[in-house]
């Protein structure tokens, strides 16, 4: 088997710009045909190692209700947020990020719809690519389906990250899209992701390194997750990890997104008359055409 | 992999903002021992940050040789932020910034004129003292003694008027009804020529003399002169004003709290907010009476105007035209441009496109369908126009430059500032905050807005003549063009 020369995705990515490396990579270290067979089976091995590490099948199978609550950071705007996950199996998913000076940032996806509602930004429905990234990462046995999400796995080479030796595994999903996973020699832990994410801003490189596992009810998470995009890190980490049952109203999309899902089931766009609910007028000044008085309450605050 | 989906809207939320006013402060912990680490610090962040590889043509490392030294025997705050202030201006481009970690720090509430109501009740005594008007321009007594609780900066209170350097003036261009400034009589097209014994046309005239690589000196001088007239909440300001007669009035005006919201993000210091958004007159506006055109002025991009923003959209929506007036705010956080054009496309459309080391962002807008409160609506789909003047910048350009560019609006006004470049804002050893730009930004028609600035569409000056008339010439073209969509 051909093996990945140490530091050249490194290489690379100082060549040709940061985190453009798992394209490249994929290429440079493309197989033999007489041995691409050899590197689907190391790849599930370092894969099945992996699974045994943070707790194996029976553990991940276990837990079928998961929140998590934690920070984060983004240092290069001073700011410090909190997060909160609610996973429900099969791949329900709920996160909240709230932000001071920014509001509620939430993400999910019901079993339907997949979603997103940003005070920024506002409120979309995730599609295609995305829609499909998100759903595959929010099923709790992500990690057992592997080969059923991705057609193509093999294995790359080694590989240091923060000169901890590493083994890559490329994966590709049905939609071709690759990504490179870093999993410990010592430990089988995935320790590193190197993709290009298809997002609602485009696609983005992303970097994804995973640090301080530790055990919660037999199952290992990684408490620290640094993602670097371009120049920029953004900091999670976990503080709490329970298994408590999480109702489904818990995991509900917020009115907003049930308007919109309601409209594309209805195939309009058109909105509804009735304005009790509406916003105020604040103006002091304007001529009020309606008259309505309505709940000042955001949804998503 | 639960956790790691990436949070993209955070990068997108990074500060884009022209600059910043860090006067008037004092150093909160000296301490020399990290001054050395404070100046390493911010030159790695540039280093490994700029977009540009080649730093605009600048040797970075020759940069770093220059100064270095003068870092090492900097002995107060004050030597160590104008070293690394003066390096910065080698770069010779916007948003490259040191904040004041006095500025920086400030929380939401502890300003005494946070969190006031925009329809606060009028202000009884606000005109302290009016001298007998004298003919043309007259300087204060030098014998004029300093009032008890006289003072300029320092303060977020205000005296109700807006204003902005002029032909080497500073022109009054809006005074906000029942204010101090309103009930003194002052209007627009009035020229403040002095603030306290400050000769203000002596101030632009030095501003105008200074090279000034990484902001417009217009902003500059506007940013200080504001500054001046505002101040501590009860605080008295004396102005020399020269009326539409010519007339100079030597005024003592006490201030009052700032209408608007102050709102605080990560490392930025707390900055007013504020939206206002009405039906235009049509009458004054000289609008047919069976057309409806909306108006939405907001002076800067963070979440309060952004809130309001959505509401008065939605209110507007059926508008047949929109002016959404951005002079004179400064920008904020970027990903809000794309919240509030999403309000205003019926198609998934893209203001630009922010590109990093390694990376870029599209700054997409997604159709808003749905309010945050849960109710059904549509984006704003009629003519839709934007008013922008030499003050506009950053995050204001590429709101105005993006839906210029994707045609759909129509800029008013003047040549913004040409200040459009996302920025972080990391924090220095010394407590610090270095505001740097870590991204460009240009167009979907591949337009860069750095330097350039958006060009209007419709070009239209802003002058005393139309002022002290009743006129705001830039609002009434757009007015009209909202309303008809002839220029």
């Amino acid at each position: 088997m051909r093996r990945m020369p140490p530091r050249l995705a490194l290489t690379l990515a100082a060549a040709l710009g940061v985190l453009v490396a798992p394209t490249i990579q994929a290429n440079a270290l493309a197989q033999p045909a007489d041995q691409v067979e050899n590197a689907h089976a190391r790849a599930l091995e370092i894969l099945a190692r992996h699974v045994e590490a943070i707790g194996g099948e029976k553990a991940i199978r276990s837990h079928t209700d998961i929140t998590t609550t934690g920070r984060l950071i983004v240092p290069s705007a001073g700011l410090e947020g909190t997060i909160t996950t609610h996973a429900k199996a099969p791949d329900k998913i709920l996160t909240n990020v709230d932000l001071p000076g920014y509001g509620v940032s939430m993400t999910g996806y019901d079993g339907k719809t997949a979603w997103m509602v940003d005070p920024g930004v506002g409120a979309l429905i995730m599609e295609d690519e995305q829609r499909d990234a998100f759903v595959r990462s929010s099923r709790l046995d992500a990690e057992l389906r592997i080969e059923k999400d991705y057609p193509t796995i093999k294995y790359v080479g080694e590989d240091k990250i923060d000169d901890q030796p590493v083994d890559a595994i490329l994966l590709v999903d049905k939609n071709g899209r690759e990504s490179t996973h870093y999993f410990s020699k010592e430990t089988g832990l995935r320790v590193a992701i190197s993709t290009l994410e298809p997002t609602q801003f485009g696609d983005m490189p992303v970097r994804y390194v995973f640090s301080d596992y530790k055990d919660f009810d037999g199952l290992k998470q990684a408490t620290k997750t640094d993602q670097h995009i371009g120049p920029q890190t953004i900091t999670i980490t976990i503080d709490s990890v329970t298994f408590d049952p999480i109702p489904d109203e818990t995991l509900a999309p917020p009115e907003t997104i049930q308007v919109l899902v309601k409209q594309q089931a209805d195939g309009s766009d058109d909105e509804a008359d009735d304005n009790s609910n509406g916003a105020d007028d604040d103006d002091g000044d304007a001529d009020d055409d309606d008259g309505d008085d309505g709940d000042d309450d955001d949804d998503d605050d | 992999m639960k956790q790691t989906r990436i949070l993209l809207l955070f990068l997108a939320s990074l500060a884009s903002l022209a600059a910043l006013s860090p006067a008037g402060t004092q150093p909160a912990d000296p301490s020399p021992s990290s001054y050395d680490l404070t100046f390493e610090t911010a030159w790695r962040l540039i280093r490994d940050t700029h977009f540009d590889p080649t730093y605009n043509g600048v040797d970075w490392d020759a940069v770093h040789e220059e100064f270095a030294p003068l870092a090492e025997h900097a002995g107060s705050q004050d030597e160590i932020r104008a070293i690394i202030s003066d390096m910065l201006t080698r770069l010779g481009e916007s948003h490259f910034a040191l904040i004041p970690s006095e500025v920086a720090d400030v929380l939401p509430g502890e300003d005494a004129a946070a969190d006031v109501a925009p329809d606060e009740a009028p202000h009884p005594d606000a005109v302290v003292h009016e001298e007998s008007p004298a003919k043309g321009a007259q300087a204060p007594d030098p014998e004029e003694e300093v009032l008890e609780n006289e003072s300029y900066g320092g303060g977020d209170a205000w005296l109700g008027l807006d204003v902005r350097p002029l032909d080497g003036r500073l022109l009054i261009t809006r005074v906000e009804p029942g204010s101090p400034a309103d009930q003194a009589g002052i209007r627009p097209g009035w020229v403040i020529t002095y603030i306290g014994k400050r000769d203000v046309a002596r101030r632009i005239d030095s501003f105008a003399h200074l090279d000034l690589k990484s902001a417009s000196t217009e902003i500059v001088a506007w940013q200080i002169l504001t500054e001046l007239l505002s101040g501590e909440l009860g605080s008295l300001a004396r102005l020399s004003v020269l009326d539409a007669d010519g007339n100079s009035r030597r005024l003592t005006l006490k201030r009052v709290p700032r209408p608007g919201e102050m709102a605080k993000f990560g490392n930025l210091p707390p900055l007013n907010s504020r939206l206002e958004w009405s039906w235009l007159d049509p009458e004054k506006y000289d609008i047919p009476s069976d057309v409806r055109v909306g108006y939405i002025r907001f002076n800067i991009f963070m979440m309060p105007a952004s809130r309001e923003f959505e509401r008065a959209v939605y209110e507007l929506r059926d508008a047949d035209g929109l002016v959404i007036d951005i002079r004179g705010n400064l920008g904020g956080i970027g990903a809000l441009a794309m919240g509030m054009g999403g309000r205003l496309v019926d198609k998934t459309a893209s203001l630009g496109t922010m590109q990093m080391r390694g990376a870029s962002l599209k700054f997409n807008l997604y159709p808003q369908y749905a309010t945050s409160w849960g109710q059904p609506t549509h984006p704003f789909t009629g003519r839709l126009a934007i008013i922008t003047d030499a003050i506009s910048a950053s995050t204001s350009e590429v709101f105005a430059g993006g839906l210029q560019a994707i045609g759909r609006a129509e800029v008013f006004g003047e040549r913004t500032a040409g200040m459009a470049l996302p920025a972080a804002m990391d924090r220095l050893p010394n407590g610090d905050v270095l505001l740097h730009a870590i991204a460009d930004f240009h167009t979907s028609k591949g337009e860069r807005l750095e330097k350039t600035g958006v060009i209007p569409d419709v070009p239209v000056p802003t002058t005393r003549e139309d002022l002290l008339a009743g006129i705001d010439a830039p609002l009434a073209r757009a007015a009209h063009w909202a309303a008809t969509g002839e220029e």
